[in-house]
């Protein structure tokens, strides 16, 4: 099985082989043999000669959620990254889930670099995602009181003069 | 002794005030809003009422429907908690007026305190030393351009109704003042509906040191030691310890007396915290008081091994304040670590999502307060607060080498939190020096990164493996953040 995880602005190319309760794992570090135990489901037991890792693994969609050694790392399986790679230079997205209050803009509409065009609140915070640059509003995707996931997108943002 | 009790609040406080209940024999009786309905707070009560919208404007702040539920379940009191309704005059009146006790201090010394420059005025009566300033500063500029000049830049422009860091500017030189009263009198206009200014002197490099206090209905008042909370982003509280590391027993000894002056001053009853902004020479200043119970109040019971929460209750119903709190001593030393759902790669926004596993730290010396349950969704509605983790030791090395390992066994997946930024915080050798101030993460942890150093070879293998276990392809059907249809949850827990 071959995988590639983005954590952060971190590329980590992975390959692994399994024969039984060995794992047998390629980085670009090296390769590394492991035996392995299912202490849970989730809950995995990883031994290189004496020394072993206690590992809890958890995964929604693309996301891996990975402690180890005291530490939580959070990483996302690449192929996966459809919903940000979908999106164009022009796409508004917002930065985290929230609750769209209010869109102060229309399709149609002309727009300049940092109007607000959207606000949003999560957790008694409020963010105004503003325009990135000079545009007309193409289509406005999120509506006001709607509960959106992070990096949804809100407001598509056209060419001046041709939205 | 009151025989059921409205806790009008939710997360991990709501469950804290229900444990102190249950162990008096008091019925617990819990609100909630429609987010909240599978929320441990809820399901751990006796009793619960729905109170609205998640808005907290429909729920937690509804006086009248808490009014009402109270009324209707029978409760003889309410615990505010903090936050929320806690510091709120009118609430306290309301609840008074419906023959329901409020467990917390009269609306009279909530307002008192509550005004800034009014509780200013009160503190310089009673002898308690504040911050040197002006009145609320109206009119032409002159006055106020020597007045700055008195109190020597940096100075402070403050707005009287303030809060939040709304209408309030730093003033290095002269020149900049007539800008900065212009804007901060807009801001306060704007945010409170009161533009009224003062002047502060700016203190450069403070230590925040708060007094916690206690008194009763026939007026005793003591101070249990205090807490330092110099470790803060954003103005928030993260990490907080008792003793401070700066205080002397003299020093402890004067600032108590002063804390137990500001709350004579108001003729407080029950819990309340004096904040005071501590210089290098060993001068303090009253900052404000809180006339509630704070977040960070297990540090104080660690050291003093009393149950503040049942206090509260006990005074409330009209008991005295016990011999063991008037003659309280502090032993060893605490510490309270805030874990917040809040994303570090994203500029520590607030962070919403499912708990997907939860794993609390536990063993000698460590106390953990939070409202979690594996599989909840944490919503984004409320204060990002997940869990407090507090640690006793002997002293202060042994309590921080607790504290370390305690952060280290937290497992929270699924949600993105602040556990790794408490990590360097604690690592730091000027934090194990104890040489705190408000700066601290400004002068060190400016560059923090989320995703330095690397993950162990045993890490990746974890991942690759639990996929290839679970047996499904590396994205499934769930994407965009949707939950998992039960039937997928179910294939999992098989494989």
């Amino acid at each position: 099985m071959e995988r590639i995880f983005q954590r952060g602005e971190e590329k980590i190319e992975v390959r692994a082989t399994r024969d039984g309760q060995a794992l047998r794992l390629e980085t670009t570090r090296g390769v590394v043999e492991f035996l392995w135990d299912e202490l849970a489901p989730g809950d995995y037991l990883l031994r290189h000669g004496a020394a072993q890792h206690r590992c809890l693994v958890a995964r929604l969609g693309a996301e891996r959620w990975l402690w180890i050694d005291g530490r939580v790392h959070h990483l996302q399986v690449k192929e996966a990254g459809r919903r940000h790679d979908d999106a164009h230079a022009g796409d508004l997205q917002a930065p985290m889930p929230g609750q769209v209050l209010a869109i102060h803009v229309v399709p149609g509409e002309r727009v300049t670099r940092n109007q607000p065009l959207v606000l949003m609140e999560a957790m008694k915070m409020q963010v105004e995602i503003v325009a990135t640059r000079d545009g007309v509003v193409a289509e406005v995707k999120a509506r006001a009181g709607e509960q959106v996931p992070g990096g949804a997108i809100l407001v598509v943002l056209g060419e001046d003069g041709a939205p | 002794m009151f025989r059921k009790v409205l806790v009008a609040n939710r997360g991990e406080i709501a469950i804290r005030v229900q444990r102190a209940l249950r162990e008096l024999g008091i019925r617990t009786v819990a609100v909630y809003s429609e987010a909240d309905a599978r929320a441990p707070h809820v399901s751990e009560a006796d009793e619960a009422y729905l109170l609205g919208a998640p808005e907290p404007a429909a729920s937690y702040l509804n006086h009248s429907r808490l009014i009402d539920v109270a009324r209707e379940s029978g409760c003889d009191a309410v615990h505010p908690g903090y936050g929320f309704l806690s510091e709120n005059a009118a609430f306290a009146r309301r609840c008074a007026e419906a023959g329901v006790v409020f467990i917390g201090p009269s609306p009279q010394a909530i307002e008192d305190m509550g005004s800034k420059l009014r509780a200013r005025a009160l503190m310089v009566q009673a002898g308690v030393p504040v911050v040197p300033g002006t009145e609320a500063a109206a009119g032409a500029l002159g006055p106020l351009e020597r007045a700055a000049r008195k109190l020597g830049y940096p100075v402070l422009v403050k707005a009287a109704a303030g809060g939040g860091g709304k209408g309030m500017r730093i003033v290095n030189a002269p020149a900049e003042l007539e800008r900065a009263l212009a804007l901060c009198r807009g801001e306060a206009e704007k945010a409170f509906g009161d533009g009224t200014l003062y002047l502060e002197k700016y203190l450069e490099r403070p230590r925040h040191v708060e007094l916690q206090v206690f008194a009763d209905e026939a007026g005793d008042t003591v101070h249990l030691f205090e807490r330092e909370c110099s470790i803060q982003r954003r103005h928030q509280k993260i990490v907080e310890e008792a003793p401070s590391p700066a205080l002397s027993p003299a020093l402890r000894e004067r600032m108590g007396a002063a804390a137990v002056a500001a709350a004579r001053a108001v003729g407080y009853r029950g819990a309340g915290t004096v904040e005071f902004m501590l210089d290098a020479t060993g001068t303090f200043y009253f900052l404000e008081m809180n006339t509630r119970l704070q977040v960070e109040h297990p540090i104080t019971e660690m050291v003093t091994g009393l149950d503040l929460v049942r206090l509260q209750i006990e005074v409330a119903s009209g008991a005295r304040l016990p011999d063991g709190v008037r003659h309280a001593q502090l032993r060893g030393h605490a510490m309270e670590c805030r874990v917040y759902a809040e994303d570090p790669e994203h500029g520590f926004l607030p962070a919403s999502g499912r708990l997907l596993r939860l794993r609390v730290p536990s063993g000698p010396g460590v106390r953990v307060d939070a409202a979690l349950r594996e599989d909840m969704d944490v919503s984004i509605h409320y204060d990002p607060l997940l869990a407090k983790v507090v640690t006793y030791g002997h002293d202060r090395a042994e309590c921080l080498q607790r504290m370390r390992r305690a952060l280290a066994e937290f497992v929270i997946l699924g949600i993105p939190t602040n556990l790794a930024f408490l990590q360097s915080i604690l690592a730091h050798d000027a934090f194990v020096r104890g040489e705190l101030t408000t700066h601290f993460i400004a002068e060190h942890l400016q560059d923090w990164r989320a995703d330095a150093g690397t993950v162990h070879d045993a890490g990746l293998a974890a991942l690759l493996l639990h996929d290839l276990v679970v047996g499904k392809p590396a994205t499934a059907a769930v994407d965009g953040g949707m939950p998992p249809s039960p039937w997928e949850s179910l294939r999992d827990w098989r494989s």
